[in-house]
């Protein structure tokens, strides 16, 4: 165990451990190869740019954001698939990617590592090997967890996990093949087979959003349920606001909102979706369609432009500022910082601070900024 | 032009059903009666679509509700005649023109199939922003297809980018580029242009935006809107996103085991859903107003369409199912004006399922 580094827990059950997983100032970017001459410099998309966050034990944190935000290749970054261009992803302290290069004196081998920190992936018709059977594929993870099984044990153990995850009668879905299951049972056979491993932090990549709308809240109860048997911590990624509330709130856990590679508001669920304090938050409570009948029409949508600037050439300042009706002078200049003005959620965002210079500073559109306001955006 | 319907199917057919509520009157555009579509396999013969009678509204915003295998896919090939061999689409299908003259859409000739497609009912694909060639360019798309049906007149040129404009596209930006070089949102969009081009009565779209993010996906709707009341067509939405179509559309029809359970205006579906699979969905569907305790998924799953159980396709999930529910499998009755639910108990839904949903089941709220 590990006791180089001062963790702080959020909960205020200071333990003087290490978080679970801290990303400190990490950047992910990309080359990306444009026309056909080899010698032209590449251009670098900013996937994720300059994001800190902690993970606690059995915490649980939804990340949400629309495509390209780089919530996905946080989410990798997080759990050491993807390899940082800047900043320190720390499992326990232990920085991921010095384990990785035996950087330093190394207190957690990597191999333990990369068994700590699981992955569900998004698409369950690709995840599975078709001509393996259930009973083979989780074998094959058990084997990579525990070599000293024998095989009846082997077998009384995957029997054991598929009834806990609701697959009975446990041998006749052992040796079933993935055509053979329905969507939801290839997602239980995923999560499963990551848990099989016993990680400390599951990654779940929009392992909720391709399941039937009427089996989805069967699917996060699932994994909710098994966290607390597991004991496990974890990372989802969505797109989807009402799943990653349903989720969060669930576990208590909190909503990470990721918008073109940066962390611009986190916070828990009631906090994000009762009071936003980032414009973009709104937003994406916006586009979150209710199922009130006493919902007003919501009008067009409360950006500037509706489509994502491109991340290989983000906007300066406030990346949001470009579609943000509230944006002003300020903004296409400085960088905002997740902070927070008050007790409440961490934001990104001047407008939370009464004192900003940005409120003397003038709108990059006025007619924008007094719509939004009307419509109390 | 040839395939002129049968003269059975007549405007007339169901007027006095629908007249009634509405103070403008309410003509069909489209015509189901006994559709069916089924594949033969070896397990079995597979019923994708069973047995759907019912009537599209001129001029309304159809919302078709329903997961994945439940047929609604198959309900919108079925509209364009596109059902894919081997399958075997059956019944009856009148489209109304502009003058209200009836046109039996099984009986057209390939020729005339074609031109129908396009000009009288226009379909967007599920995914279907990936049908675009990738090494042409999104003008040579549209100059195909406006060549295609001897429309490649200055006019349509004009509409084009009246249409990209309308959809927040810069017209010739988006023209001179490759689809690569454009995002989902932007295709899609660019698509829902093309679909738009030839003025078509009918724009069928099969989850037109299920790939996208949820602020695209709602910005398209809003601006589907905006385009409805401008060119003024007939819109059939299909998707499994009840919240996401509720303020777009003025009924919605609920699909489940391939035929349609319940069909009414979205107040009264959304407000006081008929039939227990409604109300289950509804409870089922994460939403940001429900209290989290009170969401529940549906116990079950949907059944194969090769064995579909007999009598009521749900009686197995149903809380509320009787012998006669596995006996007999009920039609359609009208419940209010132009409301429809296809249950033997639909009367006593409202105390055994409540619906949890604040704002939503506003009637059966202690």
């Amino acid at each position: 165990m590990s006791d180089a580094m001062e963790g702080e827990s959020r909960d205020g059950s200071d333990t003087g451990d290490p978080p679970l997983l801290e990303l400190e100032d990490l950047s992910v970017h990309f080359e990306k190869r444009t026309g056909l001459n080899p010698f032209a410099d590449p251009e670098v998309v900013q996937a994720v740019d300059d994001v800190s966050l902690e993970i606690n034990e059995t915490d649980t944190v939804v990340l949400v954001g629309e495509s390209g935000s780089g919530k996905t290749t946080l989410g990798k970054a997080a759990i050491g698939l993807q390899r940082p261009t800047s900043g320190n992803v720390r499992y326990r302290g232990q920085d991921i990617w010095d384990a990785k290069d035996g950087r330093g004196r190394v207190e957690i081998a990597h191999r333990e590592i990369r068994k700590s920190l699981q992955i569900v992936h998004q698409d369950p018709e690709s995840a599975l090997n078709k001509s393996m059977t259930v009973f083979n594929a989780l074998s094959e993870a058990l084997h990579l967890r525990d070599e000293d099984l024998d095989s009846a044990g082997r077998r009384q153990r995957i029997y054991d996990v598929l009834a806990q995850v609701g697959l009975e009668p446990a041998p006749d879905y052992a040796s079933r093949y993935p055509h053979q299951l329905s969507g939801g049972e290839k997602q239980r056979v995923i999560l499963t087979r990551a848990l099989l491993m016993n990680p400390d932090l599951v990654l779940a990549d929009e392992a909720v959003s391709a399941l039937d709308v009427s089996l989805r809240i069967d699917m996060m109860d699932l994994m909710l349920e098994l966290q607390e048997v597991f004991d496990t911590s974890y990372l989802f990624v969505s797109h989807n606001l009402s799943n990653a509330r349903y989720l969060a709130e669930r576990a208590n856990g909190r909503i990470g909102v990721m918008y073109l590679g940066n962390l611009v508001e986190l916070g828990t669920p009631k906090q994000l979706i009762e009071n936003p304090k980032h414009p973009y938050t709104k937003v994406l409570r916006w586009a979150t369609p209710s199922l009130s009948l006493e919902e007003d029409d919501p009008g067009p949508p409360p950006v500037r432009q509706i489509d994502i600037p491109d991340a290989t050439n983000p906007p300066s300042g406030c990346r949001f500022h470009t579609r943000c009706p509230f944006a002003t002078e300020v903004c296409t200049q400085t960088v905002p910082r997740l902070e927070s003005a008050d007790d409440a959620q961490d934001a990104a965002c001047f407008r939370q601070f009464d004192d900003h210079d940005y409120w003397d500073s003038d709108w990059l559109d006025a007619d924008a900024a007094d719509a939004a306001a009307e419509r109390q955006f | 032009m040839s395939g002129i319907g049968m003269p059975d199917f007549g405007p007339d057919d169901h007027s006095d059903e629908v007249e009634s509520e509405t103070e403008s009157e309410v003509t069909p555009i489209f015509e189901l009666e006994n559709v069916s579509v089924e594949f033969e396999m070896d397990r079995g013969v597979s019923r994708v679509l069973d047995d759907v009678t019912f009537d599209i509204h001129r001029n309304e915003v159809l919302g078709v509700v329903g997961e994945s295998g439940s047929g609604k896919s198959m309900l919108a090939s079925a509209l364009l005649d596109a059902v894919v061999d081997p399958g075997v689409l059956s019944g009856d299908i009148t489209y109304y023109t502009s003058d209200e003259r009836p046109i039996d859409v099984l009986g057209l000739s390939d020729r005339d199939l074609r031109k129908f497609r396009w000009d009288a009912v226009s379909m967007v694909f599920q995914g279907a922003m990936n049908s675009f060639n990738p090494v042409m360019t999104v003008r040579s798309h549209f100059k195909e297809t406006l060549e295609a049906h001897s429309a490649a007149d200055e006019e349509h040129f004009e509409r084009v980018h009246q249409l990209l404009e309308d959809l927040y596209l810069e017209g010739d930006r988006v023209l001179d580029s490759y689809p690569h070089e454009l995002s989902g949102g932007q295709k899609q969009r660019a698509l829902i242009a093309l679909s738009l081009i030839l003025r078509p009565n009918v724009l069928v779209m099969d989850e037109p935006t299920a790939a996208l993010d949820l602020l695209m996906q709602r910005s398209i709707l809003s601006l589907l809107s905006d385009l409805k009341e401008k060119y003024e067509f007939t819109l059939v939405f299909i998707t499994h996103d009840l919240p996401l179509v509720k303020n777009l559309c003025d009924r919605l029809a609920v699909m489940y085991a391939f035929d349609l359970v319940e069909a009414g205006p979205t107040r009264e579906v959304i407000g006081s859903a008929d039939h227990p699979y409604t109300r289950a969905l509804l409870n089922a569907t994460p939403n940001l107003d429900t209290p989290i305790e009170d969401m529940n998924s549906i116990e079950g799953s949907a059944p194969d369409p090769v064995n579909v159980p007999p009598g009521c396709a749900y009686n197995p999930r149903c809380p509320l199912a009787e012998q006669r529910c596995e006996e007999e499998d009920p039609d359609l009755v009208q419940v209010e004006t132009d409301h429809w639910a296809a249950c033997f108990y639909w009367d006593d839904v409202d105390d055994a399922i409540p619906i949890n949903v604040p704002g939503a089941g506003g009637e059966t709220d202690e």
